[in-house]
């Protein structure tokens, strides 16, 4: 078999015009017969057979060919061509899913890096149903891929700070033993001196701050609620009224320590309050922000809750819950029916430590303080050494 | 692929309606005249067909340019063929001073519909004196208008455009073009889609990747509009970085306003021609851009012209003088930065 080439006719062109074929396909042909028409920008010229045999066309006439390309082929005989003509079928029918030949898009450098990394079928590139195909465009594919074949649609990915705090609240189902209080509290008092102490110190101070100071001066009269306790069969306890609070904007829940509150006015607590709040949405507490409380307030104080049932955090023996705040009518001493404002506050407790008798004690102390508050009260100093 | 006639054909077969349709028109130039039908095959065939009206010169660019002014102001529609753009030199003193001041110069305006043709350009191993591209020198003329041959405008329209303005015009003409094929409609290449922007009969073809925005935007005449697709394509398949090509075929005056848009919103742009640096076509389409989008404006406008020097003769010494597309994709690869 003889493979008929484009012959170089100029320097100006890169293809030129297969005219016409001047020999029919398959036609005996001898040498010096006229087999084909080309032409280039310059002229037309006439191609002849350098051999004899049996021809076959393999560009069709009003194609451009460049020069070096094979056009055609001159067989000995007929029956060499039917083979040569078989052959080339069936090696075409066994290439036709692999080969990117002939591909109607186009793939950019990247593209084509992805898919290959990917092992991205033409089959998956032609269903994108582009003709320009981008490396943005394997990337989005290869990420419908694995969003399809790997993870269910209702499969939500916990974050790490989510992680952590399962981790914390199954240790403390898991390691304490707890038991729960709970006791109503009057707070129009406390609601009335708050508005007047915001109003003058221009911060608002809210339930939550008032609580916290009055909880935190609890620890002299109440050590083992501020403790923590040792398998050994002791109980550690505090030296300083660190008392931790829930914070929880919608970014994950931290529990930021206000230190020393049992020295904080109430202005003070309500400052790092707010502070915290700014942190919580931020998210970037620092660690020694989040660290050493002795005992833990949980705020649940939303309007319509009643009462939260908290957990006791491994490490401390008690953790206070307030609710939302109340309204509803009560008798008063003298019979007549009054509205009053109250709040639920849930008291859990580690029964290795801490009996049902005592969280009422300290409940019903925590109840006299918020009903009477004491909310000028000034840094003192330190009234133990340490 | 299957043929689509080449851009000197379309050239060719533009004449000859010209000629069939406007009995005025008159073909100047040297050897012109059948069976030669010029050097580059473009007035083939007319002066079987016209032969008063189509008139072979000796070797004489100046009294070329004389005689069809002369024809001009009397009313006539002459075309004049320099045989290289090279020559337009020659007939620069007619050009400037008769053609182009002719409109006004006499109190009222008098219409001058005079077409100089000029092969211009490099590529072809013709020399410093037969491969310039000499369209700065013209470039500021009072009613002088220039334009150029693009492989994706229809000659028929740009030459019937330019023989019924009224105002005498140059036609370049980049002489590798003559040979390569018209693009007629579809893709270009592999990769950019082909639209029209502006009014006929001198729209600005526009080459776009589909759904894909353009960080760059290049402004090419027809001879470099090629070497641009090129560039674009390597640029987009190696490090997608996206262009949009502009092809005006007016080159002067110019008309910024319709790049104005899409310069703003790419924020780049690059200006590309054949001619070496200095008072140059980019040049004037530079400070075009600065003025109406200068606020948009995220790098300074590109240009991209030939070295500062004559044009050898041997080919591999002329491809490091001209714009290739190698060198226009480095170009627009550092203003993509």
């Amino acid at each position: 078999m003889i493979e008929i080439t484009v012959p170089k006719l100029n320097n100006n062109d890169a293809q030129y015009d297969l005219v016409e074929w001047l020999a029919e396909d398959g036609a005996t042909v001898t040498k010096d017969d006229d087999l084909l028409t080309l032409e280039t920008s310059k002229a037309a010229e006439d191609l002849v057979s350098e051999h004899d045999g049996v021809l076959h066309q393999a560009v069709e006439a009003g194609e451009q060919v460049p020069p070096g390309a094979v056009i055609g082929r001159i067989f000995a005989d007929a029956a060499a061509r039917d083979a040569f003509l078989a052959a080339a079928e069936a090696a075409a029918a066994t290439r036709t899913d692999t080969s990117g030949e002939g591909a109607d898009f186009v793939l950019t450098a990247q593209a084509r890096t992805q898919a290959a990394e990917f092992g991205v079928t033409e089959e998956e590139l032609r269903s994108l149903g582009k003709r320009i195909i981008k490396g943005s465009d394997v990337e989005a594919l290869v990420a419908r891929r694995r969003a399809s074949e790997e993870i269910p649609s209702n499969r939500l990915e916990l974050s790490q700070h989510q992680r952590a705090i399962g981790a914390v609240v199954t240790e403390s189902h898991r390691t304490v033993p707890a038991s729960f209080t709970v006791v109503r509290m009057r707070v129009d008092a406390a609601e009335a001196a708050t508005k007047e102490l915001s109003a003058r110190s221009g911060t608002a101070i809210g339930l939550p701050a008032v609580l916290i100071t009055q909880l935190a001066a609890l620890r002299a009269a109440f050590p083992a609620f501020f403790a923590t306790y040792d398998e050994d069969g002791y109980a550690l306890l505090a030296e300083q009224s660190h008392v931790g609070v829930t914070v929880d904007l919608g970014n994950g829940l931290y529990i930021p320590v206000v230190r020393d509150a049992d020295r904080l006015s109430a202005v003070e607590v309500a400052e790092q309050l707010e502070d915290f709040r700014f942190s919580a949405l931020r998210g970037n507490f620092r660690g020694s922000e989040l660290m050493g409380a002795a005992i833990t307030l949980s705020l649940n104080n939303d309007e319509d809750v009643l009462l939260t049932q908290p957990i006791i955090f491994p490490g401390q023996t008690c953790m206070v819950s307030l609710g939302g705040v109340q309204t509803g009518l009560e008798l008063a001493a003298d019979g007549g029916v009054v509205a009053a404002r109250y709040v639920h506050v849930g008291l859990a407790f580690d029964h290795r430590v801490v009996n049902g008798r005592e969280a009422v004690q300290f409940l019903q102390a925590l109840k006299s303080a918020l009903q009477a508050p004491e909310l000028e009260r000034t840094a003192e100093p330190a009234a133990t050494a340490g | 692929m299957k043929r689509n006639e080449r851009v000197g054909e379309n050239l060719n077969q533009a004449l000859h309606r010209v000629m069939e349709s406007h009995e005025d028109v008159y073909l100047i130039g040297e050897d012109v005249l059948d069976p030669y039908g010029g050097a580059f095959n473009i007035t083939k065939g007319l002066s079987d067909r016209f032969a008063d009206r189509v008139l072979t010169t000796p070797i004489s660019e100046n009294a070329i340019l004389g005689v069809a002014n002369g024809l001009a102001l009397t009313g006539n529609k002459p075309i004049a063929e320099m045989m290289f753009g090279d020559f337009i030199t020659l007939a620069f003193d007619q050009i400037v001073n008769f053609s182009a001041k002719s409109v006004s110069m006499y109190g009222a305006t008098h219409p001058m519909h005079l077409v100089v043709r000029c092969p211009v350009g490099g590529r072809r191993g013709y020399g410093p004196t037969h491969s310039q591209s000499p369209q700065k020198h013209f470039l500021g003329v009072p009613d002088l208008h220039l334009f150029e041959l693009s492989p994706f405008h229809d000659n028929a329209t740009v030459l019937e455009g330019m023989v019924e303005l009224g105002k005498p015009c140059i036609f370049f003409e980049d002489k590798v073009l003559y040979t390569e094929r018209r693009h007629q409609g579809g893709p270009v290449g592999d990769l950019f889609s082909l639209e029209f922007t502006g009014e006929d009969p001198f729209p600005v073809a526009r080459l776009f990747i589909e759904d894909t925005a353009p960080e760059l935007v290049i402004v090419a005449p027809g001879g470099l509009a090629q070497r641009a697709v090129d560039a674009a394509r390597e640029l987009f398949l190696q490090h997608e970085i996206a262009c949009e090509i502009y092809v005006p075929s007016a080159l002067y005056p110019f008309d910024a306003q319709l790049l104005a848009e899409p310069v703003a919103r790419a924020g780049r742009v690059c200006v590309v021609e054949d001619a070496p640096p200095g008072g140059s076509w980019g040049a004037e389409v530079a400070h075009q851009l600065y003025s109406t989008c200068w606020d948009s404006l995220r790098a300074p406008v590109r240009l991209v012209h030939s070295a500062d020097s004559v044009i050898p003769t041997a080919l591999h010494l002329e491809r490091d003088v001209l714009v290739s597309s190698e060198s226009l994709e480095l170009a627009l690869k550092e203003l993509a930065q």
